[in-house]
C-alpha cells in the first residue's frame, strides 16, 4: 500500500524534453488515469516511477520515503506493459513465476501464490500455455496475474487495453477495476482513451506536452475543464469553440461572433473575471448536446447547412457547417428528420458555455463552481 | 502454356541443375577405374565397389571378387582435411556466435554514439568480395608465420563469417518484443536480462547463424587454397583439389566428396526445422 508524490519531475530525451516538471500526488488505494495524446509523456511517468527510466530531476517519493535511485524490484512495483506484455518463450506459468524470483520463496510457497492467482483471475486453463497460443485478452488476464502475484505496493499499468476489440476492452476494464478494489492496491493506469479513463479513474491527470495539465474526478475533468486543452480533449464528440468578443450593451453582456451572439447569463457575469469584456478576443466553447437545433431562424442564431448527421441508435450527431468550411456537431435525440443540405439554426444552451483566454488557453471560469 | 506447367517446369530444371553433377559423382564413387573409363559411360555401377571409400582413407581394398585396390596417394590429405576441417569449422562457430550474439543484439536494441557508422563498417565488409583481400591477408600471414596455419585460416574466415551472421541477426534482434522492461521490474539486471531471457528466447535465429558459420567454414575454399593447401592445415575442400593435379583417380575424388558431404547433411538434418521456423520479420510469431 503506498501512497505517491512525484515532484517536479523533468525528462529530457537528447534534446526533446518528455516531462517538463511533473508535480503529481497520489492517493493509497486509488486509480488514477494519465490521459493524453501520444507523446504527452504518460509512459515516460510510469516506467520513472517504476524506476526503468531515471529522471532527468525531480524526485518520486513512495510513502514519504524517496525511491528516485532505488531499482524496480526494490520498489515493489508491478507493471502490465503495452499490448500485455510477456515473455514469449515461457508458458503463463513461468511468466509468472518470473514475478517471483526474488521474493526467495520457496517452491511450495510459490506455486500456491500461482494458484491463488490463478483462481482470482481465472485462467487455470492457460497456465501451460504460451503467450502465442492465447488470445488478446487471455494474455491480458496473465499480465495482470504476473504483475499482481508479487503483491505489489503499486500497480503500473500502460494502455494494457489498447490492443483488444471493443466488447473485451470492455470486459477487462470493469475486471480490473474490480479488482483494483479488491486487492485496494494503488493503481496508475496509462492510456489515451478517454472512455477508458472517465470510467476507471477515481481520479484522471490529463497531460500534455510533459505537463500535468490537470488532475481532478471524471466530473471535475468533464464539467471544469481547466483549460481549452483538457475542454477539446476529453467528451466526444469534442467540445465546439467560437472565436469572438463580449461587449456590454445596456447592462447586458453579449458574446458576438461574426455569425452569431448570445447573451451572457447572470451567473456568469456575476463571477466573470473582470477584464472579459476588455479583451480583444475570447473563445466560447459548448459541448455538443448543448446546442439546440431550430428550424426557423431566431436571434442571435447562427445559420448553417447539414454536412452529414451521424445515427448512434440512442443519439444522432448532426455535423453543420457554416462560413463555407467550418463544422461543428450537434447531438440531438435519434429521430432526426432533416437531411443533408438542409438550412438549419443553432444555438448554445447559456449555463452550459465555457470562455476560454485564446492566448494562455486558460478557463476563464475556472474559479468558480459550476458543479 | 498455363502458369503452373512454367512454375513444373522451371522446378524441373533446377533440380536436373543441382542434381546431375551430385548423380554423376554418387555414380562414379562406386565404379572402378576401369568402368569409369569405358565409352559410352554407364549410367549406373555395373559392379558396385565401395573400394574408393576405403582407398581415400589410406585402407587397401580386396573386393569378394578377389579384386584389390591400393590406397589413395591423396588419403593423409583427405584425413587430415576432414579432420581439420570439422576441427576449423567448430571453432569458427562457437566464436562467431560469442562475438555475434551481444554484438548483433547491441546494434539490434541499443542505442549509443556512432551506431550508424559502425553498422555501416560491418556491412560494407559483408559487400566486400573475398578474393580482394586475399594476397593482403597471404602476404601478412606469410610474414607473420600464420600461412599454412590453422590459426590463420581460422582469422580469415571469421573476418566473414562474424559480418555476415551479424546481419542476418541483428533484425532479428530488433524485431524481438521489449521484454528488457519486463526483466527489470522482474529484478534482472541489463546483462542478466541477456544472458537469462534474451538468449533462451533467441534459441532459433542464434541457431540457424550457427549453422550458416558451420557451413560456410566448411565450404570455405579460396582461402584454404592459397593459405593451407598441400600443409598439415589443410582443409577437406583443399585436399580434394589435391586430386585434381596427379594422376587422375576420379573414383577417389567422388568418394572424398562424399565424405565431405556428411557433416553437413547432419547439421541441417537436424536442425532443418529450426531453419524453417527463423522469421526475421517476427521472431517469436507462433
Amino acid at each position: 500500500m503506498a501512497k505517491i508524490y512525484l515532484q517536479h519531475l523533468y525528462k529530457k530525451y537528447g534534446k526533446s524534453i518528455a516531462l517538463d516538471g511533473l508535480d503529481l500526488q497520489i492517493k493509497d488505494k486509488e486509480i488514477v488515469v494519465l490521459l493524453g495524446p501520444s507523446g504527452c509523456g504518460k509512459t515516460t511517468t510510469l516506467n520513472c516511477i517504476a524506476g526503468i527510466l531515471p529522471p532527468t530531476s525531480g524526485r518520486i517519493y513512495f510513502n514519504d520515503q524517496d525511491v528516485t535511485d532505488q531499482p524496480p524490484h526494490k520498489r515493489n512495483v508491478a507493471m502490465v506493459f503495452q499490448s500485455s506484455l510477456l515473455y514469449p518463450h515461457l508458458t503463463a506459468r513461468k511468466n509468472i513465476r518470473m514475478s517471483l524470483r526474488i521474493s526467495r520463496a520457496n517452491k511450495q510457497d510459490i506455486d500456491r501464490k500461482i494458484k491463488d492467482v490463478a483462481n482470482l483471475l481465472n485462467i487455470h486453463a492457460l497456465l501451460d500455455k504460451l503467450p502465442y497460443q492465447m488470445s488478446g485478452g487471455e494474455r491480458q488476464r496473465v499480465a495482470t496475474a504476473k504483475a499482481i502475484v508479487r503483491n505489489p505496493s503499486v500497480f503500473l499499468m500502460d494502455e494494457p487495453l489498447a490492443s483488444l476489440d471493443a466488447a473485451m476492452r470492455e470486459e477487462l476494464r470493469v475486471e480490473i477495476v474490480v479488482l483494483q478494489k479488491k486487492l485496494a492496491i494503488t493503481m496508475i493506469f496509462v492510456t489515451h482513451d478517454q472512455v477508458e479513463a472517465m470510467t476507471m479513474g477515481d481520479r484522471i491527470a490529463v497531460m500534455q506536452a510533459g505537463i500535468l495539465q490537470q488532475i481532478g474526478t471524471p466530473n471535475e475533468i468533464y464539467n471544469i475543464p481547466v483549460n481549452i486543452f483538457v475542454a477539446g480533449f476529453v467528451g466526444s464528440p469534442p467540445m465546439n469553440f467560437f472565436r469572438g468578443t463580449v461587449k456590454q450593451c445596456n447592462k447586458e453582456y453579449i458574446f458576438e461572433h461574426s455569425k452569431f451572439y448570445v447573451e451572457l447569463p447572470k451567473i456568469l457575469i456575476q463571477h466573470r473575471e473582470k477584464s472579459l469584456e476588455e479583451r480583444k478576443s475570447v473563445i466560447l466553447g459548448v459541448r455538443p448536446q448543448h446546442l439546440i437545433l431550430l428550424e426557423k431562424p431566431e436571434r442571435g442564431a447562427l445559420k448553417g447547412r447539414i454536412y452529414t448527421t451521424e445515427q448512434l441508435g440512442k443519439e444522432t450527431i448532426v455535423i453543420v457547417d457554416y462560413e463555407g468550411k467550418t463544422k461543428l456537431k450537434v447531438i440531438v435525440p435519434p429521430l432526426f428528420k432533416k437531411s443533408r443540405g438542409d438550412v438549419i439554426y443553432v444555438l448554445p444552451k447559456t449555463e452550459y458555455i465555457y470562455f476560454f483566454d485564446p492566448e494562455t488557453g486558460r478557463n476563464l471560469f475556472f474559479k468558480k463552481d459550476q458543479t | 502454356m498455363s502458369k503452373k506447367a512454367i512454375k513444373w517446369i522451371l522446378i524441373l530444371v533446377i533440380l536436373l541443375w543441382t542434381l546431375i553433377p551430385f548423380y554423376w559423382f554418387l555414380k562414379i564413387a562406386f565404379m572402378t577405374p576401369a568402368e569409369i573409363s569405358v565409352f559410352p559411360p554407364h549410367f549406373y555401377p555395373h559392379k558396385p565397389t565401395i573400394s574408393g571409400f576405403f582407398n581415400v582413407l589410406g585402407f587397401s581394398y580386396t573386393s569378394p571378387s578377389g579384386e584389390f585396390f591400393l590406397p589413395s596417394g591423396q588419403a593423409t590429405q583427405v584425413k587430415r582435411g576432414l579432420l581439420n576441417s570439422f576441427v576449423l569449422a567448430s571453432m569458427v562457430t562457437c566464436i562467431t556466435m560469442i562475438v555475434v550474439t551481444p554484438l548483433s543484439y547491441a546494434f539490434g536494441r541499443l542505442e549509443f554514439q556512432h551506431k550508424n557508422k559502425l553498422l555501416i563498417g560491418i556491412l560494407l565488409s559483408v559487400a566486400l568480395p573475398p578474393v580482394s583481400i586475399l594476397i593482403p591477408f597471404y602476404i601478412l600471414f606469410v610474414k607473420v608465420g600464420l600461412a599454412g596455419n590453422l590459426i590463420g585460416l581460422l582469422l580469415v574466415t571469421l573476418t566473414i563469417t562474424i559480418p555476415f551472421v551479424s546481419w542476418m541477426l541483428i533484425g532479428f534482434f530488433r524485431n524481438l518484443p521489449p521484454v528488457e522492461r519486463l526483466a527489470i521490474i522482474d529484478g534482472y539486471s541489463r546483462f542478466g536480462a541477456f544472458i537469462k531471457i534474451i538468449v533462451p528466447m533467441s534459441k532459433v535465429g542464434i541457431t540457424v547463424g550457427a549453422i550458416v558459420s558451420f557451413l560456410f567454414a566448411w565450404n570455405e575454399y579460396t582461402f584454404a587454397v592459397v593459405l593451407v593447401n598441400g600443409t598439415f592445415a589443410t582443409t577437406i575442400p583443399a585436399s580434394i583439389s589435391g586430386f585434381l593435379f596427379q594422376h587422375p583417380e576420379p573414383e577417389h575424388l567422388a568418394a572424398s566428396l562424399i565424405y565431405s558431404l556428411i557433416p553437413p547433411f547432419i547439421v541441417a538434418y537436424f536442425l532443418q526445422e529450426h531453419i524453417t521456423k527463423m522469421n526475421i520479420t517476427e521472431p517469436m510469431g507462433g
